[in-house]
């Protein structure tokens, strides 16, 4: 039996962002069926590492390899969930219209959703619990609701790999907790989930697996592994005082 | 009919009709997409590009005039994005510029050549369109209809979340190019009835108009054509009918009542609407009244039916008003008149429905003295408009925290729904 082939395989990446240099030598595989958290500082590359497996951002040397293929080959099997602030939310479109954008992959050009891919809209809705809502405009959703419906278009397009980019920034912690369970879910059926996250607090509730990350590759593994004292501070640079707070209290195994 | 496109007010009536279509399949983009400041930006920035064609060719070949226009948009494209990537100047800035120099240059060309036929790009005016510019425009419409059409998936999706899009395979950047093409061309084609300055009115107007009557872009992009035809063929029949009067500022004009119409009555948060619903609103807490009426007499009396006099005295209102409602209560089944149109007996669902609100007034009374620590004798008034807006579910809960109470704060039956109709 061959190993598992991962989802997500970084090898030695490099990548600039307007010709700054921002990954260097990045080294990662991702399991199938991992919720993983994505930290780092600001201006660390985290987005820049999103950007890169999404085929955005060509890499200045080292290769991404989505379940064994090149980028360009097994990119409509990545979802991506937008940052809230990035979205148009007064677009004229129904919570129904974005699940079904999730099926537009296998449909070509010209050809029309049909019954086949509002069904498959619809069971992604009810999956997150929106089904109420199908035909609302998304303008009228809360904040939560929002990532539910990006959420479900992710599950329409059947995805193995789910990108978040901050999807806690400005939702109540019910909510966040709500996002993290139907996460859970999907982590359980198979996907793998990898989430840009800042809160160093929740990070260790919520994710399995972490990815640390400032410029390089700090830390990868299971969460108790990789939040050490010495890890957040290679990551941090010790800057910030609650970090070691955090890191000792992580290392005191509470 | 072919006679009658070949005159001066029927090329304008159809060069209008043509016009009102692509501007707003078009219009319902360009304002999804935010690009509303973009075309005004292309239709002055294609103006020296007119000038330069009319120049070229002074029997004023359209397919000429529209190439050289359409060249001179990309040019002030190009020079936009040169300016945004070399200056980080915002977009809305850099507009600016753009916008200005171009029509500078163009006002500058005019003055110095004094090309024929200007006169009518610069002000708009339908009757100076060719038998020519109408095969033009025709075509252009019907590409751009079939376009919209056979790729509105895409091109919905490629707008709304280009990286979701990409991610997909569909190649954003071609579509973003073809858009703004198909832009660059309707600007120009709709330049000679509206004018340079005015032909946003024709792209944005119908498109914002439409999204006061929809929220999804299938729906808007037809109203956007209604309101664009109706538009531009009032502004050509007005024209028409005060000659001298350029078409391209009366279609202008004409577009925004049409805004203005949708604004008062679109179906979203218009004067009508809400006036509208109001009054059905106003219509059914009437009749629940007056079910509620009916109700209670009988409850005390324990006997049938109830004589419209007594309904009238119990609700302070005058017979001649009660006398409707009933008609209304009748008509939908929920009562029967009795002895020949002076009494009322409900019907099973009436009594039912009648039996509901009861039992919502008298569960929100009791609630609010239990719950809220209201005064029992404060809670009737409140009780009676809460009653009209306790949804089945609100009801349900109601009794469930009050561990269904069979008694209210007054000491009346409450009476119960489903299995167990109340007793007469």
């Amino acid at each position: 039996m061959n190993a598992p082939i991962p989802v997500l395989e970084a090898h030695d990446l490099c990548a600039s962002y307007r010709r700054q240099p921002v990954l260097h030598g990045v080294d990662v595989a991702l399991p199938k069926g991992a919720l993983v958290g994505l930290l780092g500082p600001n201006g660390a590359g985290k987005s820049s590492f999103l950007k890169a497996v999404m085929g955005e951002l060509e890499p200045d040397s080292g290769w991404v390899k989505l379940f064994g293929e090149p980028v360009a080959a097994a990119r409509h099997r990545v979802a991506y969930v937008p940052q809230r602030e990035s979205v148009d939310w007064d677009f004229p479109v129904t919570v129904g219209d974005v699940a079904l954008m999730g099926t537009y992959g296998g449909l070509g050009w010209w050809r029309r959703a049909g019954k086949a891919e509002r069904e498959r809209a619809m069971a992604a809705l009810d999956r997150v619990g929106m089904t109420p809502f199908a035909k609302r405009p998304i303008g009228e959703l809360s904040g939560g609701q929002q990532q539910r419906v990006f959420v479900a278009r992710a599950l329409a397009q059947d995805a193995g790999l789910l990108l978040m980019d901050e999807p806690f920034a400005g939702v109540d912690a019910a909510t966040e907790a709500s996002i993290i369970a139907v996460l859970r879910e999907l982590r359980d059926a198979g996907r793998t989930v990898l989430v840009v996250h800042h809160d160093l607090q929740t990070a260790r509730k919520y994710f399995d697996l972490l990815m640390l990350l400032n410029l390089r590759l700090i830390a990868f593994g299971p969460v108790d592994e990789v939040f050490t004292k010495e890890h957040l501070e290679a990551a941090y640079g010790g800057r910030l005082t609650l970090l070691s707070e955090v890191a000792s209290r992580a290392a005191g195994g509470k | 009919m072919t006679d009658w496109i070949q005159t001066a007010a029927g090329t304008a009536m159809v060069a209008a009709l043509l016009l009102g279509i692509s501007g707003g399949v078009t219009g319902v983009f360009v304002v999804s997409r935010r690009m509303a400041l973009t075309g005004d930006m292309l239709s002055h920035a294609v103006l020296p590009g007119v000038v330069a064609g009319l120049l070229w060719s002074p029997e004023r070949h359209p397919l000429v005039v529209l190439a050289c226009a359409v060249a001179a948009g990309l040019l002030g494209t190009g020079l936009l994005m040169a300016l945004m990537r070399t200056t980080r100047l915002k977009p809305d800035a850099a507009l600016g510029i753009v916008l200005t120099v171009f029509f500078a240059a163009g006002i500058a060309m005019i003055s110095k050549w004094k090309p024929g036929g200007v006169q009518a790009y610069l002000f708009g005016q339908a009757a100076a369109i060719s038998m020519r510019d109408l095969g033009l425009l025709a075509t252009t419409t019907g590409v751009i209809v079939l376009g919209a059409v056979a790729g509105f998936r895409v091109l919905t999706v490629a707008s709304f979340d280009p990286r979701h899009a990409r991610l997909l395979g569909i190649p954003v950047g071609w579509i973003d190019r073809a858009f703004f093409l198909v832009l660059a061309t309707s600007v120009v084609v709709a330049m000679q009835a509206v004018g340079v300055v005015l032909v946003s009115a024709l792209l944005v107007t119908p498109a914002v108009a439409a999204a006061r009557v929809s929220q999804r872009l299938a729906v808007q992009a037809g109203w956007a054509c209604a309101f664009g035809v109706a538009g531009s063929l009032a502004g050509v029949g007005l024209s028409l009918l005060r000659t001298g009067l350029p078409t391209g500022p009366l279609m202008a004009l004409s577009l925004a009542a049409v805004f203005a119409g949708a604004a008062l009555f679109g179906a979203r948060d218009g004067v009508l609407p809400r006036w509208w619903r109001r009054i059905r609103e106003k219509r059914r807490i009437e009749r629940e009244n007056l079910l509620k009426a009916v109700w209670s007499v009988v409850e005390e009396r324990a006997e049938g039916a109830v004589g419209l006099e007594e309904l009238s005295a119990r609700m302070r209102e005058a017979i001649e008003v009660v006398r409707p409602r009933a008609a209304a209560l009748v008509k939908a089944g929920e009562a029967e008149w009795t002895s020949g149109g002076s009494g009322l007996l409900l019907t099973p669902p009436g009594r039912r429905r009648a039996a509901e609100i009861v039992r919502k007034h008298r569960l929100w009374e009791l609630y609010l003295t239990r719950r809220a620590d209201y005064a029992p004798d404060h809670v009737h008034d409140d009780a009676e408009r809460a009653e009209h807006w306790i949804s089945e579910e609100n009801a349900r809960r109601l009794a469930e925290v009050l561990e269904h109470p069979e008694i209210d704060p007054h000491g009346r039956q409450i009476p119960r729904i489903g299995g167990e109709e109340e007793r007469r």
